[in-house]
C-alpha cells in the first residue's frame, strides 16, 4: 500500500492493516492511483531530464559544426558574406573587414545590402563610386540581386578587389570577395613584358634586314665592279693578279650566299617566311630542277638521272619554295659527288608525294646524320669536299619542307651515297578541292592580266607540260608565256595579243601545227610575228619554207630555247634610271654596257619627265622614295600621258611594303624590287622581262653559287659575265 | 435504426438477457470483446443462434466501451437493425505473401458497388500494415465512399489479436460491412491530444513499418533509456511514447505506435510505415489533454450529419490513452456522452490502431494514438 494512503489512513481513520473488508476494492484502486501518480512522475521528470540532456548535447553538436564553418570561414584567404532572403548582413569573416578597413564601424548582423553600398560610395572607398555615387549603387545592386559572372571593382587605395555572387537556396547571397591587386599587377607587368618583348623582335628583324642590306649593297657593288676589271682589264692584267681577282670574286660570291643564307633562317624563325600556296604540275618543276643544277655536275664522270614512277600529281603547295629545297638537295649532291650518278626520283603516294635526291657521293658518317639538319653543323667529309657553305642548307630546306607539311629524312652509307627523302602532302592543309576532271593533266594556270610592256610569247602546245616549261625557261628570260592548248586557240590570241614571238607544236589535234603556221603567215595581222617551231619530228626544211623563223627539235634545250626567242623578237634599246642614287644608273650602265644600251639617268622624277621629252625610253628603272618628285607622282604623271603610259617600269621601293601596297603597285608597273633585299640577280631578272636579251639571259642559267641556294633557288649570276 | 446493446460479465452473464427474436430485415450485431473469451468460442456462438439473420463483425480488444464506461473482461453486443440501408459483409484472410494493400483490395472487391456508402473494416492489430491495409482498400472503391474503423488489440498482450466475421473467427484475419444507399447518414473524426516533445531525430534505418535507427543510433535502445523501469513491460509500454513521423519531402506529420519489438534485430514495429531519411520526434500527452481530444472528435463528427443527432457511435480509442489515462480513461468516454446526449448508443473498443481519414471526405489512413469515432443515423 502506498505510503501516503497507509498514513492517510492511520491519520484520519485510525486503521492501520485491518481495513473493512468492503473499503478494500475501493482502497485498492486509491492505491493503484497513488503509485501510478508516483510513477508517471518519475517517467516524466525522467523524460525532461533525457530530453534536456539530449537537447544541451545538440546545442553542443550544432556549436561545433557552427565553429567548425566559422573556422573555415576565417581561414580561407578570401572575404566571405553572407546576406539572408531580406539582403540583410547574416555574417562575414575577418578577411572580409580587412578588406575593406574604412566600413569596420558599419558592420553588424541585420545590415542592409544596399545601407552598406551606400556607405561605401559615402565613404569613397570603391574609385569607380567617386564620381558617380548613385548610379554605381544602382549597378552593384543589379549585379547583387542577379549575380552572373564576377565583379571586379578598383578600390581607391589602388587594390582590385574580385567579387563572386551567387544565390543561396532560401534566397539568400553568398559573395566572395578576392583581393586580385598582386595578379592584376603580374597581369600588367606581362603585358609589359610582352610588349617589350615584341619590341625586341621586332627591333631584331629590322635589325637583320636592314643589315643585310647594308652588309649586301657593299658586296654587290664589290662583285659587281671585280667582274667589271676581270672583264675589261683581263688582257691587260697579269696571269697572277687575274687569278687573285678571280679569288675575291669567289670569296665575295660566297660572302653574299652566307649572308642571304642567314638571313632567310632568319625569317624562318622569326615566322615571316610566307607559304603562297598555287596548283602545278610537279614534273615540270623536277625537271626544271635538274636543268638548272646540270652545270654545278661534274659532267664527265657524274650522271645526272630523273626517275620519275608513273604519272606524278598535280600539287598545290609553294612551288617557290620547293623548287629551293630541290636545288639545295641536287646542288648538294653534286658538290660531294665525284663520280656515279645523281638521281632525282619522285612517286605519287596516295596523299603525298615523295621526291628523293639520291647521289653516290662520299656519303655521311652514322653518327652525323643526326646533326646534318642542325644549324650550322656541316659534315667534314674529308679532303674531297673541298666546296664550302654555311651548313645551313639543309636546316633550311628542311624548316621549308616541315612549313609544307611535309618533312625531309636521309639515308646514308659512308663512301656509298646518300639518299635524301623529300614527303609532301599533295595538297596544302587548307587547300581548295581540286576538281577531279583536272586532276589527269597539268591544269592550265589562270592567266594573270597582261601588263604594259611585257614581252609576250604565244605558246601554242596541247600538252600542258610543255607549255608549262616554256613558261618557266622563258619567264627567267623576262618573257611572258601566254599558252594556247589548240590550233585555233592559239591563232585566236595571236590576233589579240599580237605577241612578240610564237612557238608552234606541229603534232596537234583539230588542226595541225602546219595549218596554224600557214593561216598565220598568211592573215595580215600576224603574218609579221616571228613564229619558232617546237616538235618531235624534224622537217626544219618544210618550216622555214612555210615561214618559220626558227625550228627546235623536241627535247629542246632551254637555253637553246631562250636563244631562239631572243633572237625572234625585238629588242629594246634605251633605259631611264630615274634615282636619286648616283650608284643605281652606274651599275646598270656598266651591267649592259656590251649591249650597247643607252643608260639616261634623272636624279629625281620631275627630271625623268623631262628626260621623257628628250628621248622615249625602252624601260624606266624608277625609285620610290626621292626628293621634288617621287615615284608615285611620277607614275601619276606617266600613267595621264597616253605617249608615254605603254613605257614598262620597274619599281624600286626602299622600304618593305605591306601587300596591299605590294599588289596596288603591281598593277601599275611591270616589276617590284624592293631596295633593301635588291640583288643584282632580282634587277637583272625584272631588267630581262622588259629587254630580253640572249646574253644575260643565258647568264641566268649559269650556276655558279655554292649549294646553298638563296630565295627562289636562283643562284648568283655575274654580271653579263661573257 | 433499431439498436440495443447487451454485456457479458463473469459475475452477471449477458446483462439484459440475450432476446429470442431476431434482428430485423438488415441487420448487424457489433461484437468487441476481451480474446480469451472470443477465443473461448461459446459467447459467440450464443450471438450467432440468438441473432440468425444477422451478420455479426466484432473483434478481440483492449477494453471494450458501453455507453460512457470502459470495462475489461467482458464482450459487448450492439445490435444495429438499419431501415432503409442494405448491408453487405466481407472477410479475407491475411496469407503468406499477401500484402495488406492485397487484402484491402480483396475486401473492397467484395463490397464495391455505385450506391456503398460506408465501409466498416475491423483487421488483426499485429499482422497487419494498416496504412496498406486503408490505401488498398480505398484502391477498389469509389472516392466517395467513406472507411473507418480500426486494428484489433490484445490487452497489453500484443501476441494475438482476433477478428469475428460471420460464421468465422479467428486471428490473421480482416472483416468489413459496407453500408448502401441513400438513407445513411455518416460523421466521422479521429483526433489525438498529444504534443511532439524533445530534439526532431531522423530517421537513418527503416523499412517498411519496422525502424531501426534513429539519428544513427538504435532506436530500441533510445526508447529503453526514456522508459526506465518500463522498459520492462515493452512493447505495451513504448505506447507512452508514440512518434510524430514526417515524411521526407515534409508534410503533415501522422502519429505512429509501437506494435512489437525485436530484441535480436534491435527493431521496432509500428502499426503504419516510417518513412526512411524522415524525421521523428516523441510525443507526449496528459488526461486533460487526451479528453479534450475526444470531446473534439464527438463534435467533429457531428458535422458529417448535418442537423441529425447520431442513433449509433462507434468509437475505436487507441490503447496508449488508456495506458496514460488508467483509472480515469472513462473521462474521454463521458465527454463524448455529454456531447452526442442520452440517445445515442455508443459502443466500441481500444484498439492497436484506428483507420479513418484525417477530415471529412479525405483517404482513409491509419491513425495511432487517437479517439475515433463513427457516427451513424438514418433518414
Amino acid at each position: 500500500m502506498h505510503r501516503l494512503l497507509r498514513r492517510q489512513l492511520r491519520k484520519y481513520l485510525g486503521v492501520e492493516d485491518e481495513t473493512p473488508p468492503t473499503l478494500q476494492p475501493f482502497l485498492a484502486a486509491v492505491d493503484a492511483a497513488y503509485t501510478d501518480f508516483d510513477s508517471d512522475l518519475a517517467q516524466l521528470e525522467r523524460s525532461l531530464e533525457l530530453s534536456s540532456k539530449e537537447l544541451s548535447h545538440a546545442r553542443d553538436v550544432a556549436t561545433k559544426a557552427q565553429s567548425r564553418l566559422t573556422d573555415a570561414l576565417e581561414s580561407i584567404s578570401e572575404g566571405f558574406f553572407l546576406f539572408d532572403a531580406d539582403d540583410r548582413m547574416v555574417l562575414c569573416n575577418s578577411r572580409y573587414r580587412e578588406l575593406y578597413p574604412g566600413m569596420a564601424d558599419v558592420f553588424r548582423p541585420g545590415l542592409g545590402f544596399e545601407e552598406m553600398l551606400r556607405t561605401v560610395a559615402e565613404r569613397r572607398i570603391v574609385a569607380d563610386a567617386v564620381a558617380r555615387p548613385q548610379e554605381w549603387v544602382e549597378e552593384r545592386l543589379a549585379q547583387h540581386r542577379n549575380p552572373r559572372g564576377p565583379v571586379l571593382q578598383a578600390q581607391k587605395d589602388a587594390r582590385w578587389i574580385q567579387i563572386s555572387e551567387r544565390k543561396t537556396h532560401d534566397g539568400g547571397t553568398v559573395s566572395v570577395y578576392t583581393d586580385v591587386t598582386e595578379l592584376k599587377r603580374r597581369e600588367e607587368q606581362l603585358a609589359a613584358a610582352r610588349d617589350e618583348a615584341m619590341a625586341a623582335t621586332q627591333a631584331k628583324s629590322k635589325f637583320l634586314a636592314s643589315m643585310s642590306h647594308e652588309l649586301r649593297t657593299p658586296l654587290n657593288a664589290i662583285i659587281g665592279f671585280t667582274r667589271l676589271v676581270m672583264r675589261r682589264a683581263k688582257d691587260a692584267l697579269p696571269d697572277k693578279q687575274y687569278e687573285n681577282l678571280e679569288k675575291v670574286l669567289v670569296s665575295a660570291e660566297h660572302l653574299l650566299s652566307l649572308i642571304n643564307t642567314v638571313l632567310d633562317l632568319a625569317k624562318i624563325e622569326a615566322g615571316r617566311t610566307e607559304v603562297s600556296p598555287a596548283e602545278f604540275p610537279l614534273e615540270p618543276l623536277l625537271d626544271l630542277c635538274l636543268a638548272t643544277v646540270e652545270p654545278m655536275v661534274k659532267a664527265d664522270r657524274v650522271r645526272l638521272i630523273k626517275d620519275v614512277q608513273g604519272r606524278l600529281p598535280v600539287l598545290y603547295t609553294d612551288q617557290g619554295k620547293l623548287k629551293q629545297i630541290l636545288i639545295n638537295l641536287l646542288s648538294n649532291a653534286a658538290k660531294f659527288t665525284e663520280t656515279g650518278s645523281i638521281t632525282l626520283r619522285g612517286r605519287s603516294l596516295e596523299e603525298r608525294v615523295e621526291v628523293a635526291v639520291a647521289d653516290t657521293g662520299s656519303g655521311i658518317p652514322k653518327a652525323a646524320l643526326e646533326l646534318i639538319f642542325e644549324e650550322f653543323s656541316q659534315v667534314d667529309g674529308g679532303p674531297e669536299r673541298g666546296q664550302k657553305g654555311t651548313g645551313l642548307g639543309l636546316t633550311i630546306s628542311r624548316r621549308l619542307a616541315r612549313l609544307l607539311g611535309g618533312d625531309i629524312t636521309v639515308e646514308s652509307e659512308l663512301g656509298e651515297g646518300s639518299t635524301f627523302t623529300i614527303t609532301l602532302p599533295v595538297r596544302l592543309a587548307g587547300a581548295p578541292e581540286l576538281k577531279p576532271a583536272r586532276s589527269a593533266r597539268a591544269p592550265a594556270a589562270p592567266e594573270a592580266p597582261i601588263r604594259p610592256g611585257e614581252k609576250i610569247v604565244l605558246a601554242i602546245d596541247d600538252d600542258r607540260n610543255v607549255l608549262h616549261l616554256l613558261r618557266e625557261n622563258l619567264a627567267d628570260a623576262g618573257y611572258r608565256v601566254i599558252g594556247a592548248e589548240s590550233g585555233e586557240e592559239g591563232l585566236q590570241k595571236a590576233r589579240e595579243l599580237k605577241p612578240r614571238a610564237i612557238t608552234l607544236d606541229i603534232m596537234m589535234p583539230d588542226i595541225d601545227g602546219w595549218q596554224v603556221l600557214h593561216t598565220l603567215k598568211t592573215d595580215p595581222v600576224t603574218r609579221d610575228i616571228p613564229v619558232i617551231l617546237l616538235s618531235i619530228v624534224d622537217r626544219t626544211d618544210l618550216g622555214f619554207r612555210l615561214g618559220a623563223a626558227d625550228y627546235l627539235v623536241k627535247p629542246f634545250d632551254s637555253k637553246a630555247l631562250i636563244g631562239a626567242v631572243a633572237r625572234v623578237a625585238p629588242h629594246c634599246r634605251r633605259i631611264l634610271v630615274v634615282d636619286d642614287d648616283p650608284n643605281i644608273p652606274e651599275l646598270v650602265r656598266q651591267l649592259f654596257e656590251d649591249e650597247h644600251f643607252t643608260i639616261d639617268w634623272a636624279a629625281d622624277g620631275a627630271a625623268g619627265l623631262e628626260h621623257l621629252a628628250q628621248a622615249r625610253p625602252d624601260v624606266i628603272l624608277l625609285d620610290l622614295v626621292m626628293p621634288r618628285m617621287d615615284g608615285l607622282a611620277f607614275l601619276d604623271a606617266l600613267e595621264r600621258n597616253p605617249a608615254y603610259k605603254e613605257i614598262p617600269v620597274i619599281m624600286l621601293t626602299a622600304e618593305s611594303l605591306s601587300p596591299t601596297d605590294r599588289r596596288m603597285l603591281q598593277e601599275r608597273v611591270l616589276g617590284l624590287i624592293e631596295k633593301r633585299g635588291l640583288d643584282r640577280e632580282a634587277l637583272i631578272q625584272e631588267l630581262r622581262r622588259a629587254l630580253p636579251v640572249g646574253e644575260a639571259a643565258e647568264a641566268s642559267a649559269a650556276v655558279d653559287a655554292p649549294g646553298d641556294g638563296e630565295g627562289e633557288g636562283t643562284p648568283t649570276v655575274g654580271l653579263a659575265s661573257s | 435504426m433499431k439498436t440495443a446493446q447487451y454485456k457479458w460479465s463473469q459475475r452477471d452473464g449477458w446483462q439484459p438477457s440475450l432476446p429470442t427474436d431476431e434482428v430485423e430485415r438488415s441487420g448487424v450485431v457489433f461484437v468487441f470483446g476481451a480474446r480469451s473469451l472470443i477465443q473461448a468460442g461459446e459467447l459467440v456462438s450464443d450471438l450467432r443462434a440468438h441473432f440468425k439473420g444477422a451478420a455479426i463483425l466484432g473483434c478481440s480488444t483492449s477494453g471494450e466501451i458501453l455507453s460512457d464506461t470502459v470495462v475489461d473482461d467482458s464482450v459487448i453486443a450492439t445490435t444495429v437493425g438499419f431501415e432503409h440501408t442494405p448491408l453487405h459483409s466481407a472477410s479475407a484472410t491475411i496469407g503468406e505473401g499477401k500484402s495488406s494493400y492485397a487484402v484491402g483490395q480483396e475486401l473492397a472487391q467484395q463490397l464495391n458497388d455505385a450506391s456503398l456508402r460506408h465501409v466498416f473494416v475491423l483487421s488483426d492489430g499485429l499482422n497487419v500494415n494498416g496504412s496498406d491495409l486503408a490505401r488498398g482498400l480505398a484502391s477498389g472503391i469509389s472516392e466517395d465512399v467513406s472507411i473507418t474503423g480500426g486494428l484489433s488489440g490484445d490487452g497489453a498482450n500484443f501476441a494475438e489479436t482476433w477478428v469475428i466475421a460471420g460464421d468465422a473467427a479467428g486471428p490473421q484475419r480482416v472483416a468489413a460491412i459496407g453500408l448502401y444507399g441513400e438513407s445513411l447518414r455518416i460523421g466521422y473524426a479521429s483526433m489525438g491530444g498529444w504534443e511532439p516533445f524533445g530534439p526532431l531525430r531522423t530517421i537513418t534505418r527503416a523499412k517498411g513499418n519496422v525502424l531501426y535507427e534513429l539519428d544513427g543510433g538504435s532506436a530500441l535502445d533510445l526508447y529503453k533509456s526514456y522508459l526506465g523501469p518500463r522498459a520492462a513491460q515493452l512493447p505495451g509500454s513504448a505506447l507512452l511514447f508514440p512518434i510524430l513521423v514526417t515524411e521526407p519531402k515534409g508534410g503533415e506529420g501522422v502519429v505512429r505506435t509501437v506494435l512489437s519489438v525485436d530484441e535480436q534485430n534491435k527493431s521496432m514495429t509500428f502499426a503504419g510505415d516510417i518513412p526512411d531519411g524522415g524525421t521523428a520526434q516523441f510525443m507526449k500527452t496528459n488526461v486533460d489533454d487526451l479528453v479534450d481530444g475526444a470531446r473534439a472528435a464527438a463534435k467533429s463528427s457531428l458535422s458529417g450529419l448535418g442537423d441529425a443527432r447520431p442513433d449509433l457511435a462507434l468509437l475505436v480509442s487507441c490503447v496508449g490513452r488508456k495506458l496514460v489515462m488508467k483509472q480515469r480513461i472513462e473521462e474521454e468516454v463521458e465527454a463524448i456522452r455529454e456531447v452526442f446526449g442520452a440517445n445515442t448508443k455508443i459502443a466500441g473498443f481500444y484498439s492497436y490502431g484506428e483507420l479513418c481519414p484525417f477530415k471529412q471526405g479525405g483517404e482513409c489512413r491509419l491513425h495511432n494514438q487517437t479517439m475515433t469515432i463513427t457516427a451513424f443515423a438514418e433518414d
